[in-house]
């Protein structure tokens, strides 16, 4: 029986109870309560029981909801019988097929959404949709499946799908139909790529191949002038498993510019119908105006640019482009007059015009960026409450008297500055804004600018972002009086519910301890929803650098409870990570490593090839830290490392640690070859963004061999040496780019400190400071400059250390080569054996080097002209900048080179070629024999000496720039 | 013996719970729930001076009008659209009493009464009324505009012509504009109701 049959038979009646159905039900009853507008004891009303079932559906969290009442003594009981509504969580798949599709491609296009509702009828589209997806790359008989799992607590579906994919399909010779005259099948076959490369066959079918194959073939048509050309791919589906292609070449269809010289490549640039593969007057009118342009920026300032297309005739048409020049210019002056409040430097940052320079050698010009100008200067001034200006500009040719000579002349007529004589706020009730009110920039008495109103709207609406006022708005409205320039302002804001959180959900959480996570919350049941802390929760999970996706989302968000769920679904990152990497190096490396070879001390041309191979096990045990092998071996170095990795070491969230053991055994000193056995440890401070400081302790024991030297200092030199230095770098890095910078500084100090306290055998203190600026000259012109300087002193120096530098062999500061000094071959900077020639180090360094960089062809090729100086010194009382070598003994002066060199972009960094002349590279004496005889004249001290010096002339090639 | 034994189970028997109300459609958030279909058959009845017909057919036309509303009273929401206040909604039931009742506001009650209905339930209807117009005034009126050859061609086929034009005029801009805004209304009713998720609970009223 249903109530509606029986109008009004409870009204009025007292309501003596009020139940739900489930008892558990998903809001909790203190919220169910104040939804309610039904109460215990109050009389019944049909208006109400409306009222509350539309205000529970509301909340999103209810399917369906019925309410009954039965008669129950004196009154009667109401009971809400409800069925919960679902919300999507994470959506993982079980497949079996290799790439492409990726898991996350079948995971996107399956669109549904995290946190959102969920009902069964949303799996059919996504079952469709990854079907699709499936076929477009050759897997045409897939089988779809799901798996629902239903998590009541959180009313969250875990939805699997499980994708047995089959076997993906092959290309075959495409089917091609159409007018095959101008390119045949068997070219259009060739120029898809679709066939293995030497082996027979056809390769699998994917999206992107077949794109690219069409995209060929259009390319292809298009080199034979057949702009035109439509190539469309039909077929590939499991239907039809051929390929099909219909082709139209279109006319031939031949651009041209007349009355000036312009190259093929230049109009493909200039004129878009070859990029956009079509012919039409929109895109024929664009390239007038880019030619326009581009002949502007030549000089050529009076241009004109006028398409004209004949008809089709034979299969042919022509579009030729009629081009009047006009005499070239030079923009000598812009001129600019009125402006009081913003002064000339500021109005020409904004401004497109330039009068000629080094870097624009006829200026920068055209018509449309003359007009733009004015735009910009009037914005900016529109922007700071001039609401009446106006900017005119005008243009002088011949420009005092010289033909050829261009000036512009803008001219501000600033008018009256409107100010703000009262902001009023309406609707701020809820939130307490008393201190974001006093810092908004539109208050009285400053200028009036919607420019200053949308920065005050982004404040305002931040803040109450930020407390949990997700549907908060904001609108302005103004009085502005004309003639005293005041403006009445009122921002009206609705602030609409606040939300709070009412739990944090992580899922999909598999080998990873949860606390660790739990950690990185920034929200906590209670706190106001903010995205704010949502998004910095999301950082600090990426952080951790173990999950491979953290996707977030609020669940039910257009639901109108108070409390939401905030969801974090995490994909945790394959824990294994294997690298490969090869490399090479070819500078003056060369020569003998063996000791009995004293040949080539300053190095001769040399090539060196490098593996490496590391080993990552990511999140160990789950707790976030992660394992690393690290090795690299080529013909100077071999090296193995293990290190342990810890991220925010004791909760602390801007602390990590390493701590790792290392075997080096290296020759890129030519003097000797080091091994090195060494253990560290290292705690990093991530202070600010720009700002690290690296906080470490080294133990190591090295051992020298294969030493090029005075024999009479082998036992003073050869021997091991245990050294414990507990160092502390700072880095400071606000450079734009790190790999390749155009603006900032960087700066790093290192200051170490070797004692016997730290178990070392010889006491020292080891600073190396480094400063490096980057300018911006022009747009694309970069002087950059590094000054490093390091001094080394020893103190308690054992009785059998070697006087002149106590300092072992390996504990040296060594320098030269492409990073430091161009002007000598890598590592062969500064004091050398006075018998054999072979660098020593020394335990001071100076190195200085200028680059102005700049673009050379095209967009990918950069030179640089440099200027490098400096030297490694014997001692820091050594140090000088005298520039002239005394004798063949004297290694402390600042060396000098110039050079030139060609950066080529790449993704991993610019690959560097380096050419530089050493305009005073240093003499010295080597030995012209076998280290026997070496042995033996040292003994009888009368060894003869042969006159070296290193070339002149150095290169390098290897990637990344120099500083 | 066995009828006393009958009366003294039913008597014994506990009350049998009724269903008071329940979801007929969900739009999105917002629902629709029996007793308003219902009330809305009712109200609809009484304005038009008939007595309600409580068939099939007729709650389905009570269900489809229903549904736009909650459709524009959600917009309104959303984009804060101003509503009728309290006084104003007092001041329509005064005119309907007055226009209908003779301001007998104790005979319209009754009236009222008769047929299942309130006075609030009235002075719901009319204020829902008021600010659909008021909804249609602000988004889609000014944005109508009516050219002189649409006037003319009115002035043309839909008048006697006896009245010339330029005194007519105000009015015929006026006609035409509601039935372009009323146009209007209607094809973003038909834009709303594909993208917001409709399910009818109740079978009967699914079109």
């Amino acid at each position: 029986m249903r109530a509606q049959d029986l109008p009004n038979q409870f009204e009025g009646q007292p309501i003596v109870s009020v139940a739900f159905e489930p008892a558990r039900q998903p809001l909790e009853l203190n919220e169910i309560a104040d939804i309610l507008p039904l109460k215990k004891d109050t009389p019944y009303r049909a208006t109400l029981v409306r009222s509350a079932i539309e205000r529970l559906y509301g909340t999103g969290r209810y399917q369906d909801i019925q309410v009954d009442a039965t008669a129950s003594g004196a009154g009667i009981a109401l009971r809400f019988i409800t069925k919960n509504s679902w919300f999507v969580g994470t959506v993982a798949t079980e497949t079996n097929l290799s790439e492409p599709p990726t898991t996350g491609q079948i995971v996107s296009t399956a669109q549904l959404t995290l946190g959102a509702p969920f009902d069964e009828d949303q799996l059919v589209t996504a079952e469709q949709n990854i079907h699709k997806l499936l076929v477009a790359d050759g897997y045409f008989r897939p089988q779809i499946s799901h798996r629902l799992e239903y998590n009541e607590e959180y009313q969250q579906v875990k939805i699997t799908f499980v994708v047995k994919a089959g076997k993906r399909f092959h290309y075959s010779a495409p089917e091609v139909s159409g007018d095959t005259s101008v390119l045949s099948a068997k070219e259009i076959d060739k120029a898809t790529k679709w066939k293995n490369f030497l082996l027979p066959g056809y390769r699998g079918i994917t999206q992107s191949r077949s794109r690219t194959g069409v995209d060929n073939v259009r390319l292809k048509y298009q080199n034979a002038n057949r702009l035109r050309a439509t190539v469309t791919l039909e077929g590939l589906d499991e239907n039809n498993t051929k390929p099909r292609l219909v082709v139209e070449p279109g006319p031939l269809v031949e651009v041209k510019a007349e009355g000036a010289k312009v190259s093929r490549k230049t109009l493909k640039q200039q004129v878009p119908v070859f990029e956009e593969h079509t012919v039409d007057a929109d895109l024929l009118a664009e390239g007038s105006n880019n030619l326009r342009d581009y002949f502007q920026a030549q000089g050529y300032f009076e241009v004109d640019v006028e398409y004209e297309q004949q008809a089709v005739r034979d299969g042919k048409t022509q579009i030729d482009y009629l081009i009047t020049t006009g005499i070239r210019h030079r923009l000598i002056y812009v001129g600019i007059d009125g402006n009081k409040y913003f002064n000339q430097k500021t109005l020409r940052e904004r401004m497109y015009l330039i009068p000629s320079s080094f870097e624009f050698r006829r200026g920068r010009y055209s018509e449309a960026s003359r007009r733009r100008d004015e735009g910009s200067i009037a914005d900016l001034y529109r922007s700071n409450g001039f609401r009446d200006v106006k900017v005119q500009s005008r243009t002088e040719d011949d420009y005092k008297g010289k033909t050829g000579d261009f000036a512009v002349f803008f001219t501000i007529t600033e008018g009256m500055q409107y100010t703000v004589s009262l902001l009023k706020f309406e609707g701020v009730e809820k939130l307490d804004l008393s201190k974001t009110l006093q810092s908004v920039s539109s208050q009285a008495g400053q200028v009036f600018s919607e420019f200053n109103i949308a920065s005050d709207r982004e404040t305002i609406m931040q803040q109450y972002g930020a407390n949990g006022f997700a549907n908060a708005t904001f609108a302005w409205d103004s009085k502005i009086d004309a003639e005293t320039h005041l403006v009445e302002l009122t921002f009206t804001i609705h602030e609409g519910e606040q939300q709070f959180v009412r739990d944090v959900v992580t899922t999909g959480l598999a080998t990873t301890r949860p606390n660790l996570v739990t950690r990185q919350l920034r929200m906590h049941p209670g706190d106001p929803l903010s995205p704010s802390a949502m998004a910095d929760t999301q950082k600090r999970l990426y952080d951790l650098g173990i999950f491979a996706q953290v996707e977030m989302a609020i669940q039910n968000p257009d639901g109108e409870e108070k409390q939401k769920y905030v969801l974090f679904d995490l994909e945790e990152a394959r824990r294994y990570s294997i690298t490969f990497g090869f490399g090479a190096e070819f500078a003056r490396i060369g020569g003998s490593n063996a000791v009995t070879d004293l040949s080539d001390p300053g190095g001769s041309p040399g090539f060196s090839p490098r593996v490496s191979l590391d080993l990552t096990r990511l999140n160990f045990f789950g707790t976030g830290q992660s394992v690393s092998f690290r090795s690299r071996l080529s013909t100077l170095q071999k090296r193995a490392n293990i290190s342990y990795f810890i991220p925010r070491v004791f909760s602390l969230p801007k602390f990590d640690a390493t701590f790792s053991i290392l075997y080096d055994d290296t020759h890129d000193v030519r003097t000797f070859q080091s091994k090195r056995e060494e253990a560290s440890a290292q705690f990093v401070h991530h202070v600010s963004k720009p700002i690290t400081v690296f906080y470490r302790f080294n133990y190591r024991n090295v051992g020298v061999s294969n030493l090029k030297i005075d024999p009479l200092l082998l036992p003073r030199l050869a021997q091991s040496v245990r050294v414990g230095v507990a160092s502390f770098n700072l880095v400071q890095d606000r450079r734009d780019d790190p790999i390749d910078p155009h603006k900032g500084i960087y700066n790093t100090l290192d200051v170490g400190w070797a004692t016997r306290f730290f178990g070392s055998q010889t006491s020292f203190v080891r600073v190396l400071a480094r400063n490096a600026t980057y300018y911006r000259l022009g747009e694309k012109i970069v002087l950059a400059r590094e000054t490093q300087v390091g001094v080394e002193p020893a103190y308690r120096v054992p009785a059998n250390a070697d006087p002149s530098d106590p300092i072992p062999l390996p504990e040296r500061f060594y320098g030269g080569g492409g990073n430091t000094l161009r002007g000598v071959p890598e590592n062969q900077a500064g004091p050398r054996d006075v018998l054999t020639g072979f660098p020593l180090g020394g335990s001071a360094v100076f190195f200085n080097n200028t680059e102005l960089r700049f673009p050379l062809y095209g967009a990918n090729i950069n030179g640089v002209i440099f200027e490098d100086a400096g030297n490694i010194f014997s001692n820091w009382r050594a140090m000088t900048l005298r520039a002239v070598q005394n004798d063949v003994k004297d290694f402390d002066y600042m060396v000098h080179a110039l050079g030139f060199g060609i950066r080529y972009r790449t993704p991993v960094g610019p690959l560097r070629f380096d050419l530089a002349y050493s305009i005073n590279p240093p003499k010295y004496n080597g030995f012209a024999g076998s280290y026997v005889q070496l042995v033996q004249c040292s003994m009888q001290g009368n060894c003869q000496a042969s006159l070296q010096q290193i070339s002149h002339f150095q290169f390098f090639f290897s990637i990344g720039q120099a500083f | 013996m066995r009828r006393l034994l009958l009366l003294t189970c039913l008597v014994g028997l506990p009350a049998a719970a009724v269903i008071v109300d329940r979801i007929a459609i969900s739009a999105g958030s917002r629902v629709i729930t029996e007793s308003e279909v219902e009330l809305r058959l009712r109200l609809s009845a009484f304005e038009s001076g008939l007595k309600p017909v409580l068939s099939p057919a007729e709650r389905k036309l009570a269900a489809a009008r229903l549904l736009d509303q909650k459709l524009v009273e959600r917009e309104m929401d959303v984009g804060h659209y101003p509503r009728l206040n309290e006084d104003g909604r007092k001041q329509l039931v005064r005119e309907y009493a007055e226009q209908y009742f003779q301001s007998d506001a104790a005979a319209m009650g009754r009236a009222l009464a008769q047929d299942g209905l309130t006075v609030r339930d009235l002075e719901d209807d009319l204020a829902r009324q008021e600010d659909l117009l008021t909804f249609l005034n602000l988004r889609f009126r000014p944005a109508v505009q009516i050219a002189e050859e649409d006037v003319q061609t009115y002035f043309r086929t839909k008048t006697n012509r006896q009245v010339p034009l330029n005194e007519v005029r105000t009015q015929i801009e006026k006609l035409l504009t509601n039935e372009r805004a009323d146009v209007e209304l209607d094809a973003w009713l038909k834009e709303q109701r594909k993208r917001t998720k409709i399910e009818y609970l109740d079978k009967d009223l699914a079109p």
